[in-house]
This record gives structure tokens, sequence and C-alpha cells, in this order.
């Protein structure tokens, strides 16, 4: 089926008959503005092919044109099996239909409709719908170009049809996916799609009621092996307690402890007696040491007294010779103080000079200076006068390179001016011989000669011919003009500088130019000078210095004092003062050592006699002690009475260490107490631990008896049993729900498997036709697609697809269209041509993108007629094929009277 | 001299595999005691005398540790003479303190101690409680060398293996097989089975009251045993004290029309309601076979007190038949193929195999109950 022709009238904006003409096999497009009336067009083509002519549907009706009484009149012409029809309907009013047949009315009305949807080979499927078959998937209203195609049953079967033709069906593929539904809808209850068990969900249920369980029974198994230790502890601290209980071995310990405490009483007493002994001895031991202390001092005071009378001899003999040593070393330190004076007085004395012969020695070089400063005076005012000279000239010469270029600006004009005429003019040329009697402007012309007619000449030939050549009256009238006005301006520059003629002008301007060279050589020998400020500033500071240097040496050398010494005598005579300097400076110090010893002597001396006479004070102080103690005439008796008694208390001594002796020999071993002392304590303490394990062990054995009580009372025995009882259900109900999962998901990947096996063989019809249109825009891409020709996704880099609805705008519209025209060509490949028609569509597409999608286009208008309407003139300009326009009509009636 | 002889009661044992029977179960072994009773005073049997693991556990709580003592207690005439089992062994501070802590009824004598203890003026009670799980030596030993009085009738308690006697029992614990002869008793009753056993005329077990396992005894019983005098042989009579029956059985199937039958035998034991039935059926089915079995196990399930079925060696042979229930081609018939191949893979793991025949059963289910029908 093509299309070959639309009229409609009263149909939206088209009010009045329009036509739109021309269509064609392949590629057809209607360009033009929004609004219009494409879509119109669009919607008036299927008005009058689907819809029954006198239907009452809001949307026919809503189509009428607003403000007119007309019908909704529509007419569609189209070829179909090599015959053409032309189908013409009225809507809303005057309602009617008619087919016609290479131009016989066929069938009317009803009849019509139904005859066209017969022709078209689409079904009614009740009174009110009608399914457009594959018109609805080829058709695409604006706005519709974005959808994956979504075929209506109808033409769900025309592809099926066409399929089944080349693959067969898919059989079951409906209870297939009833029974996945089923099996997920299950499956669901168990999982989540990642296959993790759903929260709340039974497996989920049943293994956190297994992890539940297993984390209770490891509670309770752990608080009964508790319980089991500690009746194990409490049958361990039982035996301990009798052990600790046995009253055999108490009575053991406690005999022993007895016997032991007999003993150490024996011991004690005996230590006691040879206590009472030795203190006795120790006391008589201690008399005799007194008493032989005591001779032992008077004959230690005795022996003092007379050390002592001794010593003060000696210091006495000490002290005489050091007044004489003291006299001798005073009077030689009065000496070297005065010999140091003298020395000081020569020291200033020279130093006074050496300051006068300094200040002679500066003044002689600042004179020396003044006169360098005097030669840079006299030079820096030659300069100064030089550049103000230089300065004043320039002045004058006022022809600088500026007058030069007006003056040459004027010459080059008048050249030009004359260049101009002299171009312009005619040129005569005479040739003649001397003789024949011919001048021009009255020079005799001998052989050629030729000038420029820029001026009147005048030729004459012998006194009777006289030729006068002018140029024409207003070149030379304009050249005239020109080169007047230019002797103006250049008068004017010359009075203006004062000169007559323009050489004297550049006489002037090469005086100029000398002058402006020697100021530059001024300004390089201010530079030369290294002048920072201005040679007047230079100049007066230079005149200050030299007036200062004079003021000096008037202050220095005052009238009378006769001329400046020579800096040599100066220098010899600083030479000579600092030699003799350096000879004081040396005899001063050893002045300085010498005075420093002496006092040092005397010190010495002073602390000498100090200490004799401290010495002999101390040494009296003490002797008059000692003699009180031990006067000398008392000192033989007192001496000889302490001998005796110390000779009767050693006796005593002696008695008291016999019978110590004796007693030692009848006491027992010396550690016999200390032995049996430890004895005591091992076997009470050994009581007393026994003592303190029973009540420990009587603690122990109470707290355990306690816990085991508590614990024992709570039943963790039954409870453990139970809980691993309930824990083995719960891991046996997590695996039977894990194994109804395994076998659900088996299931349900062996269905679906087949399941897509078979898709796939069902889709391969319509993929091998849409693989040329997807090569035009997408190189080396795939489309994946799913149930009822569902595009699911797009594959182009590798196996893994990206979603459709993930995809641009633009690249889902221009692969639903690219379907779309797939779907055209397989039906188209059956026998079944169906005319694609697109409504604005690619709106989203870019320039590169566009064009391949024109490509696949035409690729499509090859077998098929394709009908593209769109506002883009300009981006579809290079999609090719049939231009169509809508065209105002006349209706057939008018065309067959004309 | 008539006593009854019974052990192994395990009270507080839990059920919890039987979900919501648990406590029904439970009640059952606290019932079995009141029975043990009314068979007593009925009987004229003077004591009891319980072979030990009276308790199902050495640390029960307090009210499993009562339940029982107060229901010797409501039969006063009766004397209960109880040693301690492996379950229940004795020790310090352990359940029999807690439990004469709180006050033993005047009936009910723990027996804790290996020394003789007169059971009447006629007899002589030779006790060998447990004082550990698992005793390396026989504590039955010393019962050789107790003295009693001349013409007593010598009855000896212990729980344990009869040693080169099978291998039923829970623990070591081993006792000599001629425990009897050599320590000249006039019976030996003896715990640890749980189901009634004769080792020699004059040592038994008396297996349990309340039967708690399958493949074992089906029914609780205890044991009235008379002695007319010292050295005359024991009369032993088996009494009925338990109100569940537990059953094991084993079926063979081959094809569908075997299971009306097989529903037939399962259906006649009396007294369904009662009836613990471990059941595993072997065979082939087809899948349509395997559906109705399914159907008609869960029926059993309802009619019984508690029915475990093993279907782990039925194996499923579908048929044209099944396939073409699930589908004559397409689809759903190709998945069916698939799955069937691999529950028949020999490379693939039993369990493999298993999931893919199970997945296969589901498909058939699914497509035979509506799910997979086209709408």
């Amino acid at each position: 089926m093509k299309l070959t022709h639309v009229t409609l009238e009263g149909c939206g904006r088209f009010g009045t008959l329009v036509r739109v003409d021309g269509f064609g096999p392949g590629v057809n497009i209607l360009s033009a503005g929004n609004e219009a009336g494409k879509s119109t067009l669009f919607r008036a083509i299927r008005t009058c092919l689907f819809e029954r002519h006198n239907t009452t549907g809001k949307d026919v009706a809503s189509f009428a044109t607003e403000g007119l009484s007309l019908p909704v009149s529509i007419t569609v012409g189209f070829e179909k099996g090599g015959k053409a029809y032309e189908i013409r309907k009225s809507f809303v009013r005057s309602k009617s239909a008619s087919l016609i047949c290479d131009g016989v009315e066929t069938a009317r009305n009803e009849e019509a409709d139904e005859e066209v949807w017969r022709l078209l080979g689409i079904e009614q499927r009740s009174a009110r719908a009608l399914d457009e078959a594959a018109f609805g998937v080829l058709w695409v209203a604006q706005g519709q170009s974005f959808q994956t195609p979504d075929p209506s049953e109808g033409a769900k079967n025309v592809l099926n049809a066409v399929i089944q033709q080349e693959v067969g069906t898919l059989v079951g593929g409906e209870r297939a996916r009833l029974l996945l539904t089923t099996v997920s809808e299950e499956l669901g209850r168990y999982v989540t799609e990642r296959g993790q068990p759903k929260a709340r969900g039974p497996l989920d249920d049943a293994m956190k009621a297994s992890q539940k369980l297993s984390a209770e029974l490891m509670d309770a198994d752990t608080r009964l092996e508790a319980l089991r230790g500690k009746l194990d502890e409490l049958d361990a601290l039982r035996r301990q307690y009798r052990q600790a209980s046995d009253a055999a071995v108490l009575k053991s310990l406690e005999d022993q402890l007895a016997e032991a405490s007999r003993k150490l009483g024996e011991a004690v007493k005996a230590e006691g007696e040879i206590r009472r002994l030795t203190g006795e001895e120790r006391q008589a031991f201690q008399l005799c040491e007194a008493q032989q202390e005591k001779l032992t001092s008077l004959q230690g005071q005795a022996t003092t007294i007379d050390d002592q009378r001794e010593r003060l001899k000696q210091i006495s003999d000490g002290l005489a010779p050091l007044d004489t040593q003291d006299e001798a070393t005073a009077t030689a330190l009065r000496q070297a103080n005065a010999e140091r004076a003298r020395t000081e007085d020569a020291l200033a004395t020279i130093d006074a000079r050496e300051a006068e012969l300094q200040r002679l020695d500066a003044l002689s070089q600042k004179l020396a200076r003044k006169a360098e400063l005097a030669a840079r005076l006299q030079q820096l005012d030659d300069f100064r006068q030089r550049a103000a000279a230089s300065e004043a000239a320039l002045k004058l010469a006022t022809i600088d390179d500026a007058v030069i270029k007006s003056l040459e600006a004027i010459e080059r004009e008048e050249a030009r001016i004359r260049a101009a005429l002299e171009a312009g003019a005619a040129r005569v040329t005479i040739q003649a011989k001397l003789g024949l009697g011919v001048t021009l402007n009255g020079e005799a012309v001998d052989g050629t000669a030729a000038r420029p007619v820029t001026e009147a000449l005048t030729i004459a030939v012998g006194p009777e011919v006289s030729i006068t050549v002018s140029p024409p009256a207003d070149a030379l009238d304009a050249a005239s003009a020109g080169l007047a006005r230019e002797r103006a301006r250049l008068n004017a520059l010359l009075a203006r500088h004062a000169v007559a003629t323009p050489a004297e002008l550049r006489q002037r301007h090469a005086e100029r130019v000398t002058l402006e060279n020697a100021a530059r050589d001024i300004r390089a020998e201010r530079s030369a000078l290294g002048l920072k400020d201005d040679v007047s500033s230079e100049i007066d500071r230079l005149s200050a210095a030299i007036a200062a240097i004079a003021a000096e040496a008037q202050r220095i050398l005052p009238q009378g004092t006769g001329p400046l010494p020579a800096a040599e005598p100066i220098a010899a005579e600083r030479q000579s003062l600092a030699e003799r300097r350096s000879a004081l400076r040396a005899e001063r110090s050893s002045l300085d050592a010498q005075i420093s010893a002496h006092k040092d002597t005397l010190t010495a001396l002073a602390s000498t006699r100090g200490t004799l006479n401290g010495q002999k004070d101390e040494i009296n102080t003490r002797l008059r002690s000692a003699l009180a103690l031990l006067p000398d005439g008392t000192r033989q008796s007192l001496i000889a009475a302490c001998e005796q008694e110390l000779v009767h208390r050693r006796e005593a001594h002696r008695v008291k260490a016999a019978a110590l002796e004796q007693g030692r020999a009848s006491a027992p071993a010396p550690d016999e107490a200390e032995r049996q002392q430890a004895r005591v304590d091992r076997f009470t303490a050994a009581l007393e631990s026994q003592r303190r394990t029973r009540d420990d062990l009587r603690q122990s054995i109470a707290r355990l008896e306690g816990e085991v009580q508590i614990s024992g009372g709570e039943g963790l025995g039954e409870i453990a049993t139970t809980l691993r009882l309930q824990h083995g259900m719960a891991a046996a109900e997590t695996h039977r729900l894990t194994e109804r999962v395994e076998v659900l998901k088996l299931l349900k990947t062996t269905v679906e498997s087949c399941y897509a096996r078979r898709r796939e063989q069902l889709n391969a019809p319509l993929l091998r036709h849409l693989t040329p249109f997807l090569s035009d825009v997408f190189p080396k891409a795939g489309i994946v697609l799913g149930d009822d020709f569902e595009i699911s996704a797009l594959t182009r880099s590798g196996p893994q697809g990206e979603a459709f609805g993930r995809l641009s705008l633009g690249t889902q519209e221009q692969i639903a269209v690219l379907v779309r025209l797939a779907m055209g060509a397989m039906i188209c490949e059956r026998g079944e041509d169906v005319p694609v028609i697109l409504d604005d569509a690619l709106v989203f597409s870019d320039d590169a993108r566009i064009e391949q999608m024109f490509d696949a286009i035409n690729r499509a208008g090859r077998r098929q007629q394709v009908i593209v309407f769109t506002c883009r003139a300009r981006s579809f300009a290079s999609l090719g094929g049939r231009e169509l326009r809508i065209a105002s009509g006349h209706h057939p009636a008018e065309t067959a009277s004309s | 001299m008539r006593f009854i002889h019974t052990a192994d009661w395990q009270i507080g044992k839990p059920f919890r595999n039987f979900g919501e029977k648990d406590s029904v179960l439970r009640l059952a072994r606290l019932s079995a005691i009141e029975a043990i009773g009314r068979l007593a005073a009925q009987e004229g049997a003077a004591h009891v005398l319980v072979a030990g693991d009276l308790y199902d556990n050495d640390a029960p709580a307090q009210k499993t540790l009562q339940e029982p003592l107060e229901r010797m207690r409501a039969f006063p005439a009766v004397n209960w003479h109880i040693i301690p089992g492996n379950h229940d062994y004795h020790r310090g501070n352990g359940l029999w303190d807690r439990a004469a802590a709180q006050g033993l009824p005047a009936n009910v004598v723990f027996q804790l101690t290996a020394q003789p203890v007169a059971l009447g003026e006629h007899a002589m009670l030779l006790p060998a409680p447990l004082r550990r799980r698992s005793e390396v030596n026989d504590l039955t030993e010393w019962m050789d060398e107790a003295p009693s009085a001349e013409g007593l009738i010598r009855i000896g308690l212990a729980h344990g293996s009869v040693t080169g006697f099978g291998s039923e029992g829970e623990a070591k614990n081993p006792i000599a097989a001629d425990r009897a002869k050599r320590a000249g008793l006039d019976f030996l009753a003896l715990g640890d089975w749980h189901r009634t056993m004769k080792v020699t005329p004059s040592t038994w077990y008396a297996g349990t009251p309340e039967a708690d396992r399958f493949n074992s005894q089906e029914t609780g019983q205890v044991l009235l045993v008379d002695i007319p005098s010292r050295g005359a042989p024991p009369t032993v009579t088996e009494l009925r004290t338990g109100a569940y029956r537990w059953l094991t059985r084993q079926e063979d199937v081959s094809g569908g029309h075997d299971l009306a039958g097989l529903e037939s035998r399962l259906r006649a034991p009396a007294d369904l309601s009662r009836l613990l039935m471990r059941l595993t059926i072997k065979g082939t089915l087809d899948l349509t076979a395997r559906a109705e079995l399914s159907d008609r196990i869960a029926s059993l399930e309802a009619a019984m007190f508690w029915l475990e079925a093993g279907l782990d060696d039925l194996h499923l042979r579908p048929t044209d038949d099944d396939f073409a229930q699930i589908d004559f081609q397409g689809v759903l018939r190709e998945a069916a193929e698939l799955l069937k191949a691999e529950a028949e893979n020999p490379a693939s793991s039993a369990a493999e195999r298993r999931r893919a025949g199970e997945a296969l059963v589901q498909l058939f289910v699914m497509t035979k109950d509506g799910k997979g029908q086209a709408a």
C-alpha cells in the first residue's frame, strides 16, 4: 500500500480545502513550520482510514474546524495491489463514505469503511475498537517516536505471522511466564532479588531463630558446664576439708607443741643465769677500764703541760725577727712609688706632644686636598659657561626636522601636480631639418623635438606659418591652481622662519643640527663629570669645602707661627716619641711589680705575726686549765693513788670472770632455746594453718553450695537439652527452606533459560532486519529484545547491555525509530507493504546522528514508502526524497467543471 | 515377694522436634508413673524398684524435679525405691540432694549408697547407684560380698550395660552378665535399655514405661515380678503402661497402583490418634503418582498423632503422560525434560539430582494446579 494524495477540508486549521499531492515510492518529506498543519494532516489520514464515517467519537468531533459548520471531509488516495483507490469520508455532518477503485465507486458508507479495513488487512476487535495492526506500529505520531514500539494484538499478529513463516512460534510462552510469576512470587517470600534471605521472610526467620537458639544453647551449655565444674570443685573441697579435719593429725601436732614448749622453758631459764653472771663480769671489767682511763688521763695531762710550755718558747723565738723585716720592706715600697710618679709625668709630656703632631699632620693632608678641589672648581665653572652658550644658541635655531618635512611635502606636491599635468598632456613631436626654419616656442628644431603640451606651444615653420598648441583649459587651470596653492604654502613657511629661499631654510636647518650635536657632547661631558646635582650646586659645594680648609689652617697656624712644618720631620718626631713612650711604659710596669711584691711581703709578715700571737694566746689558755686540774705541786701523789686503785679493780674482775666461766660450762647449748622456740612456732603455725584452712574450706563450700543450689534450680541441663532439640529443629527448618529455595531457583532458571532461548529464536528475524539499520547509526551495536518486541537494551562495546530506559532521550528515539523501520522492512519483505510515517521525529538528534538516521530512513525507502513530517526544514534538508507541499485544493466537482 | 520393676522414666525429656506435641508427650511420661502406681496397687505390689534414669537430665528444673515425686506421693501404699542412672547420676549437691532438701514423700526412698536395704521382712535390696555418667568399673561387684540374713530374698538394682549383651545401652557402666548368679541374687532389676529385655531368667531390663523413640520399644511397659522365696525362680509379667505407640515402617512402591494399598496398610493400626510413625518409602513413581502420594501422606498426617515420611529413597520416573500434562511441546516441556535429565545425571551430586527431581515435581504440580496454565 502506498499513499498517493490527501485532501481535507474543515479539519482543524484547514477550514478550506487543501491538498497534498505527489506522494511516491521511497522517502517523502513534508517540511513546514510549526502550526502549518502537519499533525492535522497525519491525524486526518488515520481518521479517514481507521474511523467509521458515522462515528460519534469526541476525538473526531473535536477535529472539526472551530467556528465553521462544515463537515470534516477527508480524502485519502492510495495504491494497493496495482490498483488506485480513493476513500472519501465526511464526518460530524453530512456523514458519508465512498471508496473508489480505479475511478469507479466500489463501496459506500459502512461498506466503504469496512472494505478499506479489509484492503489494509486490519481487524475490528469490537463495534467500537479497531486494531490498527501494523499501521499502529509504523505510523508514529508526534511525541510517540521516543517510545519503544508497543505492538497491539493485531500488530503482534502481523509481526508473528511474518516470523512464523520464518522460524515458527513460541509455544507455551504465556504458560511459562505464568509459572515463572508463581515461582518468583514464592521465591520472593524467601529471598531478595540478589539471593539474600528476605528480611522477616520465612527463611530469614528460620535462620535468625537458628542463630538465636545456637547462641542460647551455647550460653546454656556454658552455664551447665560451669555448674558441673562447681560440683566437681565442691567434691574436691569436701575431700580437702575431711583431710584438714583429721583428729589424729591434730592430736599429734598438739603433743609436739607441748613438748617443745617445756624444753623451751628450761633453756630460757639457763640463759637467764648466764646473762646475770655475764653482767657482773662485764661490770667489773668496766670498772677496771674506767680506772685505767683515769690513770692514763692524768699521765697525759702532765705530758701536755710540758709540751705547751715548750711550744710557747718556740713562738716567742719566731716573733723576734719579724719587726726588722717589716721596716726594710716599707722603705723599699716608698722608693718604688716615688720612681713610678716620675715615670708617669714623662709619659704625660710625650702624649701632649704626640697630639700636637697629629693635628699638624691632618692639616697638611687637608691643604693638599684644597688644591684638588680648586682645580675641579675651575673645570666646572668652564663647563657651566659652555653649556649656557650651547643652550642659548639652540633656542635661537628654530629650523628643525619638522620644518624641513613641511618643505619637502610642499615640494613633493608641486612635483606631483606637474607630473600629473604632464602625464595627461598631449605630446608634440616634430622632425625637421635645421634648415627648414621650423621652431618650437621659438627654438629651432634640428632633428627630432618632442615636448608635452602642458602649456601653449608655438610651432613656426618659417615666418609665415605659426601653429599654437594649447593644453585643455580645464586641466591647465586645475594644475595652475594647485601649483599656486603650494607656492603660497611655501612662501608662508619661508616667511615664518624669516628666510628668503628654501636653500637658506635648509642651511639654517644644517646649523641647528650642528648645535644639537654640540648639545649632545655637553650632555655627555656632564655625564663624564659625574654630576648628580646641577653644576651650580656642585660649584657652591666645592667653594664651601675650600673655604672650610682655609679657615682650619688659619685656626691651627695663627699669624706669626711660621709655615706649616714638612711631613717628614713630623713623622720622625712621632716615631721618636713612640719609642720613648714604650720604654717609659716598660719601666712603669717593672715598678708596679716591685710595689706589688713589697705589699705582699708586708701582708705576709702581718699574717705570720697574727698567727703566732693567736697560737700563743690559745696555748696559754689551755695551760692554765691543765694546771688547774693537775697543779705542779700535787702531780706525783695524784698519779700514784690512781695506780693503786687500778690494781684493786683488776683483782675483782678476775674473780667475776672465773664465776662466769663456771656457769657457762654447766648450761645447755647456747642455741637450744632458739631451736625450741622455732619448733614451738612451727607447730603453732601448723595448727593455725589447719584452722584457717578449715575455715576457708567451710566458707568456700558454703559459697559453692549456694551457687550450685541457685544454678541447679534453674534446670540448666533440661534447658540445654531442650535448646539442643529446638536448635536442631530450627537448623532443619532452615535447611528445608534453603532446599526449597534452591529447588525454586533451579526451576526458575531452567524455565527462564528455555524461555529465553525460544524468545531469541522468535526475535531473530526482526533482529536480522534491524542489523543494517542499526549499523547505519550505531556501528557494531546490537539490540536486546524482550517479550513482545520490547527493546530491553543496547549493546555496544561488549556483551553487557545498556538498559534502554537509561539511554539518552535522543538515543532512545533513534533506536525506537530504527526498530520500527526494521518491523516495516520485515513486513514489507513478506509482501505486506505498509508505509512508514514519522510525524516530527528525531527532535533530539545531533547533526552527525541525524545524518546517520537519514541514511537509515533512505535505506527503508528503497523498499517501501516512508513519509516524514517535520518542522525543521534546515535540519532535514539533506534527507532527500520527494518534497510534499500543502496546497489549496479544488473540489473534485470544480476540477471536473474546470 | 511381689514388686514392680521399672526404669528409664526420663522425666523432663523434651520433644520439641515434635512441635506442638511436645507437651503431650512430656505429660504422657508423667502419666505413666500414675499408671505404674495404679498397677502396683492393683497387683498388690508393695514396692516399685526404679532402676535408674528417673530424670532425663542431671540438672532439671525445680518443677521437673518435683513432678514425679508428687505423682509417687499420690500412692502412699507403694514404696518407691529409686537409684540414679547415667542420665541423673548422683553427686554432692546434685539433683538428688536438691530433691531431698525439699523433703521427700514418705514412700519414696533414694538409694544413693551401695549398701543393703531391707525390703519388708523377706527381702533385701542391693542397690548400685551411679555416681558418674560413665563408670568403667562394675558397680554391682560389691553385691557378691554383701551379707544378708539366711532366707532373705536378695534383689539387685542397677543401671548399665550387661557385658557382651548388645550395645543398645546409652553408656558404658558395665555389669557382669552373671552378676545375679555370682552374687546369689534372686533377681537383678536393670535399667538403661529402653526396651524390655530378658538377659537371664533372673536378670531383666524393664524397658521404659512410656516409649520415647522410634526403632525401640513400641509401647511402654513395666515388669511385675513374683519371687515366692529365696532361691525360687522369679515370675516376670510384662504390663503395658504406655499411652502412645511408636512405629517404624518401611514401604516399597512401584507405581500409582500401589498407593491405595499402602494407605490402607498405614491406616490399619488401631488408635491412630495415639500412633507415632516413622515411614520410609522406597521405589519408583511417576509424577502423577508422586503427586497423589503427597496428597495421601497429607491425609495420613492428619489422621496420626505424628507421621514422619521419608521420601529420599523414592525415585521419580516421569512418563510421557506426565510430560504431556506439563505441556506437549514448548518452553515448559523443554524445561521438564532438562530437569529430568539433570535428576538422572550420574555426573551430578546426589543433592543436585534430588533438587532437580523436586523441581520437576514442582513443575508438574504447578502446571497441574493451573499455575502454569495460560489465562
